[in-house]
C-alpha cells in the first residue's frame, strides 16, 4: 500500500516534461518577422517554457519526495503556477490577431489544454496522498 | 442431507486404442451420509476426482443420476442445479483455487453474493477464517498465500454458505504434515457438526478421520 | 458482488485492461474524430457556398486567381477595375443584381504583422455580406467603423490602424469557418478613405487612379429563369478586361477534395476498426484462456453458465465504455482546442457542427466502442459458458 511512488507522480512529471519540451520545439509560437523581430507570441512563448522548466524541476522534486506530506506540500505549490501559466496565452501576454496564427491555433491550446490536465491530476494527487497519509498513520498507531 | 450416485458411469471417446472408449468411471452406486466422512482412496487417474465433479453436478455422467435429497439434479436447469450448488454443496477442488482479484476475505464471502445481496455475511466469514486459522490474513491475496493457507481459504470458502454437504478433492495434495493435520481435523470437525463429508484422495492419511472408505481403481469402486 | 469482481478483475490487471482500453479508445476516436472532421468541412462549405451569395463575381483579367486566392485561400490581396465595368454589366439580360466590392490588404495591422484583407461593401446594393452582417450586428456601419471577421483577434471598441488610418472595431462577425473570417468588413467610404490613405503610403496600383473611380470585383445575381453559364459567357464576350468567375466553380473544387479527405477518412476509420477489433477478439480469446481456471472455480462455487458468460460480456463492455469514453475525451482536447491547425492542414472551410450534433457523435462514439468491446468478447463468452469445469480444474495443477 505504500509505494512511493504514485501514477499521479509519473502523470505530472510527463505532463510538466511535455510541456516544458514541447513548447520550444512541437507547440512554439509564431516565428520571426521578416524584418527579424518578433512579435509578442514569442515573449509568451518564452515565459511559458521558463514557467514549465520550473514546474517540470518541481515535478521531480515531488516524484522523489518520500512522505505524503511532503508530495502534498509540493502538489499545493504546483496549483498556481498551473493555472497562471495556462493563463499566459491571451490573458496576460495578448497574442497574435489572427486565429490561425501559430501562437493562436497551437501555442495557446496546447499550453492550456496540458495546465488543465496538470491541474487535474495535481487535485488527484493531493487526495490521494491524504488518503495514503491517512493509511500510514494508522500504521503507525498499531 | 444426503447424496446419491445411483448407478453412475462417466465413459469417455478416444481414437487411437483398440476400443473406442472408455470408462473413467465403471458403474457405480454411492451414499454420501450426513454426520459422516466418508473417503475415496486411489491413484490419480482411478477416476475418483471425476465421480466427485458427477456427484458435485459439475459434469453429467453418461448413464445412471444424481440424487440430492431425492431430486435427480442433471433434471434441473443449469440456473437451478448452479443455485442448489450455490447454497448446498460446499467443493473444496484441486489445487489452488482463489481468485486472485480478490483478497481473502472477499473469496470467502463470494459464494453467498453470487445469489444474495445486504446481510452482513462478513461477520461469519471472520468466524470462519478464524476456524481455520486464517483471521490476520483476511486482507491478503491469494498469491500472498502458501498453499496450505490457500487450501484452508477454500475451506473457509466452502463452508460460508453453511451447506449440508462437502466434496473435497485432494484438499491435503502438497501440503507438509502439519498443514495435512489441521485441514483433516477441520474437515472432521465439519462432518461432527452434522455435515455429509466427501473426500477423495491418495493419500492414507486420511483414513485416520474416516467413518467409511473407499477404494477406486481403474474406474471401479471398491469398499 | 460479481459487479465488484468485474472491477476488481479490470483494475487488477490493470495493465491488460489498459491495452485494451486504447484499443478502445481509437475506436470511438475514430468514429468522433472522423464524424466531426467531415462534417466540419462539409459545414464549412456549405457556410461558404451561402457567404459568397452571388451566382457570378466579375474581376478585372488576370485577378481571376486573386479572387479565389482571397476568397478560397484567405492570402490577402487587392486589383481594381474601372467602376463603369459595373454599369455594362447591369445592362446585359438577365442579370437582376450588381454590387461592387473593394478589396484592400494591409501592410500590418496594430501589433502583429500580418496582412489583413479589407473587403469594403455598398450598403444600399450589397445582397452577400448584409446578411451575414445582421446575424450579429443590427446597426449600419458608419465612416471609418469596421466589423472583424471571427478569427480576427480584437475586441469590439478597439481601434485598427490600417496605412496610418484608424478605424474602430463596433461588431464580430458570427463565424463562417472559411476565409472569410479572417477579413475585416468596411463600407464604401470608408475603404476608399482606406484605399487613398493606402495610396499616399505609395500602394502601386493606386497610385495613378482615382479610388473613387475603382471597384476590385462586381457580385451578380442572375434572374431567375436564365442560364448562370450563358451569362458568365456573355459578360466574358462583350465586356474588355473583365472576367467572370461561376461561384459555383469555386466551391466545386472544395467539394472534390472533400469528397477525397472523406473517402480518405473511411479508408482510415475501416482500418483502424479491423485491426482493433481483430486484436481485441484475440486478446479476449487469450484472456479467457488464461483465465479457464478462475471461470472454473466460479462454477464450482455456483455460478451457473449465463453468469459466466455475462461476468465476460460485462468485463469487456465496462472496458470498452472506458476506452470509449476516453477517446471521445482526447477527440474533445484534439479536435476543438486544435481546429486552427485542422483547416490549416486540409485547405478546407472548417466549421464545427452545432452542440447536438456533436453530443450525438460522441454518444454514438462511445455506444459503437462497447458494442465492439462485447462482440468481440461474445465468442469468448460463448466459450467460456460451455467449460468443462473438472477438466479444467485438474489440467490446472
Amino acid at each position: 500500500m505504500n509505494k512511493k511512488i504514485s501514477v499521479t507522480d509519473i502523470m505530472i512529471v510527463l505532463l510538466s516534461v511535455i510541456l516544458a519540451a514541447g513548447i520550444p520545439f512541437f507547440f512554439h509560437a509564431c516565428g520571426a518577422k521578416e524584418d527579424g523581430t518578433f512579435m509578442n507570441c514569442h515573449s509568451a512563448q518564452q515565459v511559458i517554457f521558463g514557467l514549465a522548466c520550473v514546474m517540470m524541476i518541481i515535478s521531480f522534486a515531488h516524484l522523489g519526495a518520500g512522505s505524503a506530506k511532503m508530495k502534498t506540500g509540493i502538489s499545493i505549490a504546483l496549483i498556481p503556477l498551473e493555472i497562471y501559466t495556462a493563463l499566459i496565452p491571451e490573458t496576460v501576454i495578448k497574442m497574435c490577431m489572427m486565429a490561425d496564427m501559430r501562437c493562436q491555433a497551437v501555442m495557446k491550446p496546447a499550453t492550456i489544454i496540458i495546465c488543465i490536465l496538470m491541474l487535474i491530476v495535481t487535485i488527484s494527487d493531493i487526495v490521494y496522498q491524504k488518503k495514503r497519509g491517512n493509511i500510514n498513520d494508522e500504521k503507525a498507531d498499531v | 442431507m444426503k447424496l446419491i450416485g445411483d448407478g453412475i458411469s462417466k465413459r469417455y471417446f478416444r481414437k487411437t486404442k483398440k476400443a473406442n472408449y472408455f470408462y473413467a468411471v465403471q458403474k457405480t452406486d454411492i451414499e454420501i451420509k450426513e454426520g459422516n466422512i466418508t473417503v475415496i482412496t486411489g491413484r490419480s487417474g482411478s477416476g475418483k476426482s471425476t465421480l466427485l465433479n458427477m456427484l458435485a453436478g459439475l459434469l453429467e455422467p453418461t448413464e445412471g443420476k444424481v440424487y440430492f435429497d431425492d431430486r435427480d439434479i442433471y433434471s434441473m436447469s443449469d440456473k437451478e442445479l448452479s443455485i442448489l450448488r450455490n447454497e448446498n454443496v460446499g467443493v473444496i477442488p484441486q489445487g489452488q483455487t482463489g481468485l486472485s482479484s480478490l483478497t481473502v476475505m472477499e473469496n470467502v464471502v463470494l459464494p453467498y453474493y453470487m445469489y444474495k445481496k445486504g446481510e452482513n455475511i462478513e461477520k461469519r466469514a471472520e468466524e470462519l477464517l478464524e476456524t481455520v486459522g486464517m483471521a490476520e490474513l483476511s486482507n491478503a491475496y491469494p498469491t500472498e498465500l502458501s498453499g496450505g493457507e490457500n487450501r484452508r481459504a477454500a475451506i473457509a470458502r466452502a463452508l460460508i454458505q453453511d451447506p449440508g454437504i462437502i466434496l473435497a478433492d485432494e484438499p491435503t495434495g502438497d501440503l507438509d504434515d502439519e498443514n495435512t493435520r489441521i485441514v483433516l481435523e477441520l474437515l472432521r470437525k465439519t462432518a461432527d457438526s452434522g455435515k455429509a463429508v466427501l473426500l477423495v484422495t491418495h493419500e492414507n492419511e486420511a483414513v485416520n478421520y474416516a467413518d467409511i472408505v473407499y477404494k477406486m481403481d481403474g474406474g471401479v469402486l471398491t469398499v | 458482488m460479481t459487479k465488484r469482481l468485474m472491477f476488481k478483475n479490470i483494475v487488477k490487471r490493470s495493465g491488460r485492461s489498459l491495452a485494451l482500453m486504447i484499443l478502445s479508445a481509437f475506436l470511438s476516436f475514430s468514429v468522433f474524430g472522423g464524424y466531426i472532421a467531415i462534417t466540419s468541412m462539409q459545414n464549412g462549405l456549405n457556410s461558404l457556398e451561402s457567404r459568397l451569395g452571388a451566382d457570378i463575381i466579375a474581376v478585372p483579367d488576370k485577378a481571376a486567381h486573386d479572387i479565389e486566392a482571397i476568397l478560397i485561400q484567405g492570402t490577402p490581396g487587392y486589383f481594381y477595375m474601372d467602376k463603369s465595368n459595373m454599369e455594362k454589366i447591369k445592362q446585359i439580360e438577365g442579370v437582376e443584381a450588381v454590387s461592387p466590392q473593394y478589396f484592400l490588404a494591409s501592410l500590418s495591422a496594430g501589433c502583429c504583422s500580418v496582412p489583413v484583407q479589407v473587403i469594403g461593401f455598398e450598403p444600399e446594393t450589397d445582397f452577400s455580406i448584409q446578411p451575414w452582417i445582421k446575424e450579429s450586428y443590427g446597426a449600419n456601419l458608419g465612416t471609418d467603423e469596421l466589423l472583424a471577421g471571427a478569427n480576427i483577434n480584437t475586441d469590439v471598441g478597439e481601434n485598427l490602424k490600417f496605412y496610418n488610418h484608424i478605424c474602430k472595431v463596433v461588431g464580430k462577425l458570427e463565424k463562417t469557418g472559411t476565409e472569410l473570417d479572417n477579413a475585416v468588413y468596411t463600407n464604401g467610404s470608408t475603404v476608399k478613405a482606406l484605399m487613398s490613405a493606402a495610396k499616399e503610403t505609395g500602394v502601386g496600383v493606386l497610385e495613378k487612379n482615382d479610388p473613387e473611380k475603382l471597384i476590385s470585383s462586381v457580385l451578380i445575381k442572375v434572374k431567375d429563369g436564365y442560364d448562370i453559364d450563358s451569362i458568365s459567357d456573355n459578360i466574358n464576350i462583350h465586356i474588355r478586361h473583365v472576367t467572370a468567375v461561376r461561384t459555383q466553380n469555386m466551391i466545386e473544387g472544395l467539394s472534390q477534395s472533400l469528397m477525397g479527405i472523406s473517402g480518405m477518412t473511411k479508408v482510415l476509420m475501416a482500418a483502424v476498426w479491423i485491426l482493433s477489433l481483430v486484436i481485441m477478439a484475440i486478446a479476449f480469446s487469450m484472456i479467457i484462456n488464461e483465465r479457464k481456471r478462475e471461470f472454473a472455480v466460479l462454477r464450482v462455487i455456483g455460478a451457473s453458465r449465463r453468469t459466466l458468460a455475462v461476468t465476460v460480456l460485462s468485463e469487456a463492455a465496462v472496458i470498452g465504455l472506458a476506452g470509449g469514453l476516453t477517446g471521445v475525451i482526447a477527440g474533445f482536447l484534439i479536435l476543438f482546442p486544435f481546429e486552427g491547425v485542422l483547416t490549416d492542414k486540409f485547405g478546407m472551410p472548417y466549421l464545427a457542427p452545432n452542440i447536438s450534433n456533436i453530443i450525438s457523435a460522441a454518444l454514438i462514439a462511445v455506444i459503437s466502442s462497447v458494442i465492439a468491446g462485447s462482440l468481440t468478447s461474445a465468442f469468448s463468452a460463448a466459450r467460456i459458458s460451455r467449460i468443462d469445469t473438472g477438466l479444467i480444474l485438474r489440467e490446472g495443477n
